[in-house]
């Protein structure tokens, strides 16, 4: 029987936010916060407990910043949100795509690549669509 | 007065053995420096990239939220008129700088990095170069343009196309010093097979055989220096590679003129490019989301069968597929010795027992891989046609 996120069909979803840049959560917490569905949104913190949060929390969408502080290897949060909370779907979300790490990421499990430089209508698109069940790769232009 | 230069002499080196009579003054310094010199600016270019590149990435972190507070802000239905129409202000300040963070990483960007298809799509690439161009001209310089959205694409990275376009821009700027009005015209324009780009600026004309220079394939020998022709000419080749072309008009009753012709990517009649067909067959949808920015990086084609008639020309020359597709596309495709057979390329671990077939393997956690592959069956499957 098709999910309500295969359908279309507006509900509740969880999404995760995975970012040291707390200035650009606030503004996503805010602007999401208008959309329909949008209200259960989560950060990490602190960015060194992601994997554990996502596996407490079990959201239908992690936003994963590529470029984390404090030393933290986003392919190794990846890979771990990917092997423990596998009914999670991860989207990358860059200022600084790149194919290398279009295909490092979605080879690891990422369902979606976002770049930062796309409006907010296409970020929310790309979150439906993966909640769909599309992978999605949404650069600038 | 500079230091003398010492050379140590092979024959001490050999014996490991330095004595004060074997140190030369060498008479290469200068030689030297002439050969420093253009490691020098490639470095401080490279540099400038690197910044560039980081700038680019700052400016949007800072731009995104911005962006998303002014949509917030601006559904809220209790707000004047006013406050609406100074959002829409800010908003349309915050996505001009936005586009040209963007036209900043197309220019300050590895073009082996970036994710840009092989062709060009001229009336959207406007949108993130004019910033730049503005940057790059006189303060005052009128930058105006008449580019048609229904243009076809042009086989050419947008990368490439920006870093020419500025160059001929700036060297517009170069000759339009000291006019009482600046200004450059783009337009474009298709003849046929081609899309003419012409750049169009209102300052004098260069040099006399500079546009003879322009032509000359073997002009990078000589040293660059303002309005030689030696930039132009380097250019020029970049655009040769592509099968595109850049010419000088000797007169132009504005000033001068640059014209950058470009090959127009073709769709044959059947809705179909004439590139090489890849047929993609991934049951997961990330693996076939990566294969489809591959296949547009490299200007490649998806097959897809139409009607059910996928034999004769129309036939996939490449198949990329997962090992649980294997054993269907095994079945239904012709062997290896067969000219027309289409190389495969398999996403997965091969099985115990693989078809007796050349396959590319490829691990899933290794998809990076996919685009040499694609080159190579590309290349392959030419040779054999051609033999």
């Amino acid at each position: 029987m098709p999910t309500n996120a295969e359908t279309g069909a507006h509900e509740r979803f969880c999404v995760l936010f995975v970012d040291d840049n707390e200035p650009l959560i606030d503004a996503l917490e805010s602007r999401l916060a208008l959309e329909t569905g949008f209200t259960d949104l989560y950060r990490a913190v602190p960015l060194t407990d992601a994997a554990h949060t996502a596996a407490r929390l079990h959201p239908d969408i992690v936003l994963l910043d590529v470029n984390l502080s404090d030393g933290i290897d986003v392919f190794e949060v990846l890979q771990t949100i990917v092997r423990d909370t596998p009914d999670s779907r991860v989207i990358m979300f860059t200022g600084h795509p790149t194919a290398e790490l279009v295909t490092r990421t979605m080879g690891l499990g990422a369902w979606g690549f976002v770049s930062k430089g796309v409006s907010a209508e296409r970020l929310i698109s790309a979150i439906h669509r993966v909640r769909r069940g599309e992978a999605v790769i949404e650069l600038d232009g | 007065m500079q230091p003398p230069q010492y050379t140590l002499w092979p024959s001490t080196r050999d014996r490991g053995v330095v004595s004060a009579q074997e140190l030369r003054p060498s008479s290469h310094h200068s030689e030297r420096r002439t050969f420093d010199r253009p490691q020098l600016e490639q470095h401080r270019l490279a540099v400038l990239g690197s910044i560039t590149a980081g700038m680019a990435h700052h400016l949007r972190n800072a731009i995104m939220p911005a962006l998303l507070r002014v949509d917030a802000l601006s559904a809220n239905p209790h707000d004047s008129d006013r406050l609406r129409s100074d959002l829409s202000h800010v908003r349309a300040s915050l996505t001009s700088l936005q586009e040209l963070a963007t036209g900043l990483r197309l220019l300050a960007g590895d073009p082996r990095e970036l994710m840009e298809p092989a062709t060009t799509r001229l009336a959207a690439w406007w949108k993130d170069i004019e910033p730049l161009l503005h940057a790059a001209t006189t303060a005052g310089t009128s930058i105006c343009a008449d580019i048609a959205r229904t243009l076809p694409q042009a086989s050419v990275p947008p990368s490439l196309l920006a870093q020419i376009t500025i160059a001929l821009v700036v060297n517009a700027n170069q000759w339009m010093l000291g006019t009482p009005s600046p200004r450059i015209h783009v337009t474009a324009r298709q003849h046929d097979d081609t899309v003419c780009l012409t750049v169009r600026h209102a300052g004098a004309m260069p040099l006399h055989g500079v546009p003879h220079d322009t032509a000359d394939p073997l002009r990078f020998e000589s040293p660059i220096e303002v309005a030689s022709g030696t930039r132009l000419t380097a250019l020029r080749e970049l655009l040769r590679e592509h099968d595109g072309d850049l010419t000088m008009d000797e007169f132009s009753p504005w000033g001068g003129a640059f014209s950058i012709r470009l090959r127009v990517r073709h769709e044959t009649s059947r809705g179909r490019t004439s590139t090489v067909r890849v047929r993609l067959a991934l049951s997961d949808p990330r693996h076939a989301a990566v294969a489809r920015m591959v296949l547009s990086q490299q200007g490649l084609t998806e097959w897809s069968p139409r009607g059910g008639n996928d034999v004769g020309s129309e036939a996939p020359q490449v198949i990329v597929c997962d090992a649980q597709m294997l054993a269907a596309i095994d079945r239904t495709t012709p062997p290896r010795a067969d000219t027309d057979a289409p190389r495969l390329i398999v996403v997965g671990a091969p099985p115990r027992h693989a078809p007796q077939r050349e396959i590319t393997w490829i691990s899933p956690t290794a998809l990076g891989l996919l685009s040499g592959a694609l080159l190579h069956a590309h290349a392959d499957f030419a040779d054999r046609r051609a033999n």
